[in-house]
């Protein structure tokens, strides 16, 4: 079996919907792990398109929870990190 | 029994075909219409709601196999003769048996709303949607392992 047909990360654009003179298309980009008895999708949505006169415009769709979660477990690796390089200088013997 | 275990969430699957249709019914999840609602309409407004969507799962098989009489070689006679002894008693002999196969399997799948694309007179906006516990749960953490981090550096200086 193939890579590619075991893992696939695309971006899948929906059937638009138009309002008016607006034509919106949703995107969403799609993490699909295949094995012949089970597998895994994860499935997020991505961005916008925004298609009103003439003029093409994308608005991404942000994750707020997903980046503040992200923020946070940052913090703590580079505080640790911290903590960790004062533990070994102060544990370090002065000369 | 089967009304019980549907309620639960429960699946009795009883051929191969069934449990591939199952895996079948979990990619399909990639599709963007697991994502996005169908548009709602209020007044001059619509809103659509995008939600972000994860599905894993899988099924396992066991095998089976069975015992029987070991074959008996019997030599060419002559039809004339007496059957020997060996062949009279192979045909006494009870017929073998055999055990089946079973198989199991299990998934899990979340849904969490992100935003909501609101398509109106002004044009369109995209709005986020906070999921307020999470944000609290891992702020939480952060400051729990910060708090503790601090805590043992400091018990390390006073040595």
């Amino acid at each position: 079996m193939p890579l590619k047909d075991i893992i696939q990360y695309q971006t899948v654009s929906a059937d638009p919907i138009v309002v008016g003179d607006t034509r919106v298309t949703p995107q969403t980009q799609t993490l699909t792990i295949r094995f012949p008895f089970g597998g895994m999708v994860w499935n997020r949505p991505s961005a916008v398109l925004v298609e009103r006169d003439d003029m093409t415009q994308r608005i991404p769709i942000v994750n707020v929870t997903r980046v503040v979660q992200i923020v946070l477990f940052g913090l703590i690796l580079s505080f640790s990190a911290i903590i960790t390089l004062l533990a070994a200088q102060r544990a370090r013997p002065r000369s | 029994m089967n009304e019980f275990l549907n309620k639960l969430g429960v699946t009795i699957t009883t051929s191969h075909e069934q449990n591939l249709n199952l895996i079948q019914k979990l990619f399909e999840t990639a599709r963007p219409t697991a994502v996005f609602s169908e548009p709602l309409h209020a007044g001059d407004y619509t809103v659509i709601t995008a939600a972000e969507v994860m599905a894993s799962g899988g099924v396992g098989y066991g095998g089976g196999g069975g015992s029987g009489p070991a074959t008996t070689e019997v030599e060419e006679i002559d039809i004339t003769d007496e059957l020997p002894v060996e062949a009279i008693a192979a045909d006494d002999e009870e017929p073998g048996e055999g055990y089946g196969v079973g198989g199991g399997g299990g998934g899990y799948s979340f849904a969490r709303p992100v935003a909501a694309i609101t398509i109106g007179p002004e044009g369109v906006t995209v709005e986020p949607i906070v999921d307020a516990t999470k944000i609290a749960i891992a702020m939480f953490t952060t400051l729990g392992a910060m708090a503790l981090m601090f805590a043992r550096m400091s018990k390390l200086s006073q040595k």
